[in-house]
């Protein structure tokens, strides 16, 4: 494949803006209230007090934001967690943040604790489990990606447990916002979506910052080493990044398979791995592909909702299948 | 000026001592040759040079420098490593591999000047890859795979090559050119090179010292000229040689 060919900043850039447009825009156009882009437009005019008003501001937009950070935020982490754990098959979840993450928030909705509270009892879930991977996979030695992995797959299965053994004593008439909650859905409370997003423009910039050296570690921990980069520190310093991101979407909604493992792949199958596009890319892209996804999600079956990770399965699915077969016939 | 100095260095894997008490000079414009065999601590000696793995005694002194007192920016500024192996598990094109050679010399985000651009050019013209720049590494063959990592090193331009086994996988004209480049190398540009060769003759022809690896804590080092005899080869590997000459270049060959 000629790579270079797509190296193009400008044009990467404006696909981009494009691509984030359209998908804002089809979410905030639909829904049950009829709005058109011109109504759109008068969301401007602040004093504006109509019902469409009041639908874009208040419905549409949080959860269209919520949808584009959350996106944002796994398309990222998945492209961190690939280059810590040296394994294209990796995702955000792989080594049991969200995990940590659904333990907490069940055992909140189990003792009728909801909003705000739950979403930080989530996220203080996601970095016990992030701290506890990190401690027991460092151990007395220096840690290996394969020691990493199991030590976060075996801590995931754990969590697994506990919350098949949550769902079984759970009473029945949770048992449906619990399952919502483990499938991924954007429809809970969405607090401090400013705070999310800033945090994620800054894990982006930090990450396009130390775009070489993540080049560099792509070729494995001992070459790295070789070309001048401390290893051990620079790996702590992308797992926290990698799983800060992760606790971040997973308190917003929950754990959304296929995003943070589909985007990465597509966006290395077109723009090759240099970080400095991979990351920016890879982020913009999941936050287009998740607010696609969610927009479906509530209106295929209207008024019914889908939980939005049974669509981003169904949309990621064939579409990762499709470039990958595509990418390696034109290789040949 | 010694470029790297060895003082009693002792090191090991886990529990097993591989190496201990060996003190080494190696001076600017040596080539070295690391004969020995499998699992005798060649590798792991290159390693430690490199400060990957950590020694147990001894010192380490790379051009003046304690390596323990030195960061690994500043390690990889002096030194370049051709490791055994390596895993291509994300694709890359071959020019920005090769250019990654320069990362120990830029700071964070600074642009390559064109000092680096030259290196970068020159190990590509060096290793025979023009035209294969804009390839995915992971699209190429496995000696072509080898070529890219040898020009990373070459773009390096360190003062001290450490390879470990540089000619594996690479056809003769190949090994040969090689070689031959870091002949010049050593001769112009006052670095020194150690690799790890299993090839006695291109060791014996193209590497003025060697380094034998006995095991079990026995090593001999100085000039190929005297080293390299039929009766310590045989005790090296376990196995008779004889020992011929030809245009005045001595050749080995195993007694079968």
């Amino acid at each position: 494949m000629a790579l270079t060919h797509f190296r193009n900043p400008a044009i990467i850039g404006l696909s981009l803006v494009i691509l984030v447009t359209l998908a804002g825009a089809f979410s905030l156009l639909s829904g049950s209230v009829e709005i058109s882009a011109y109504d759109l437009l008068s969301v401007i005019n602040a004093t504006d007090s109509s019902i469409e008003h009041s639908v874009i501001t208040q419905i549409r937009w949080p959860r269209t934001l919520a949808a584009l950070i959350v996106g944002g935020l796994l398309g990222y982490s998945g492209v961190l967690m690939q280059v810590l754990l040296r394994n294209p098959l990796a995702d955000p979840y792989i080594l049991g943040v969200s995990g940590g993450a659904s333990v907490a928030a069940l055992l909140c909705m189990l003792l009728g604790i909801s909003g705000l509270l739950l979403s930080l009892a989530a996220f203080l879930g996601a970095l016990i489990s992030m701290l506890l991977v990190y401690g027991l996979a460092r151990g007395h030695e220096t840690w290996t990606p394969t020691r990493l992995l199991l030590t976060g797959v075996v801590i995931a299965a754990g969590w697994g447990a506990v919350i098949s053994l949550l769902l079984a004593i759970g009473p029945a008439t949770s048992l449906h916002s619990m399952l919502f909650w483990l499938m991924g859905d954007l429809s809970g409370a969405m607090p401090h979506l400013s705070i999310h997003a800033l945090v994620l423009l800054l894990l982006v910039s930090g990450g396009i910052f130390i775009a070489p050296q993540l080049d560099i570690l792509a070729r494995g921990f001992q070459q790295a080493a070789v070309l001048g980069i401390n290893v051990a520190k620079f790996r702590l310093g992308i797992y926290l990044m990698a799983s800060l991101a992760t606790a971040l979407a997973v308190t917003l909604a929950g754990p959304i398979g296929f995003v943070g493992l589909v985007v990465p792949h597509m966006v290395r199958l077109v723009l090759g791995s240099q970080h400095r596009h991979l990351l920016p890319v890879s982020t913009v892209v999941g936050a287009a592909l998740l607010t696609i996804a969610d927009t479906l999600a509530r209106t295929i079956i209207a008024p019914s909702q889908l939980p939005v990770g049974v669509l981003t399965a169904f949309i990621g699915v064939p579409l990762f299948l499709f470039l990958l077969y595509r990418g390696t016939g034109e290789r040949k | 000026m010694n470029v790297l100095d060895l003082q009693q260095v002792s090191f090991g894997v886990a529990d097993k001592t591989l190496l201990s008490d060996l003190s080494l000079s190696v001076k600017e414009g040596q080539r070295w040759a690391v004969l020995g065999r499998n699992g005798v601590g060649k590798t792991s000696l290159l390693h430690s040079i490199a400060g990957l793995h950590p020694i147990d005694h001894g010192s380490i002194n790379l051009l003046g420098n304690n390596l323990q007192q030195l960061s690994r920016r500043e390690i990889a500024q002096r030194v370049g490593v051709l490791l055994q192996q390596q895993e291509q598990s994300f694709p890359a094109l071959v020019r920005d591999l090769v250019e990654m050679g320069r990362h120990p010399h830029l700071t964070s985000w600074q642009a390559a000047n064109t000092q680096d651009k030259q290196a970068v050019d020159q190990a590509i013209s060096e290793l025979a890859l023009n035209g294969l720049e804009d390839r995915d590494i992971q699209t190429l063959s496995g000696g072509e795979q080898r070529r890219v990592e040898i020009a990373t090193v070459f773009a390096q331009t360190p003062r001290l090559y450490l390879l470990d086994e540089p000619i594996n996988h690479l056809d003769i004209a190949y090994q040969v050119d090689i070689l031959q480049r870091l002949k010049e190398k050593s001769e112009l540009a006052k670095t020194a090179v150690i690799m790890v060769l299993h090839d006695i003759n291109m060791a014996a022809q193209f590497c003025d010292q060697c380094l034998l690896l006995f095991g079990e804590d026995s090593y001999l080092a100085g000039s190929s000229d005297a080293l390299l005899t039929p009766s310590n080869l045989e005790k090296l590997y376990q196995q008779k040689f004889m020992q011929t000459e030809i245009n005045g270049q001595p050749m080995f060959l195993p007694i079968i």
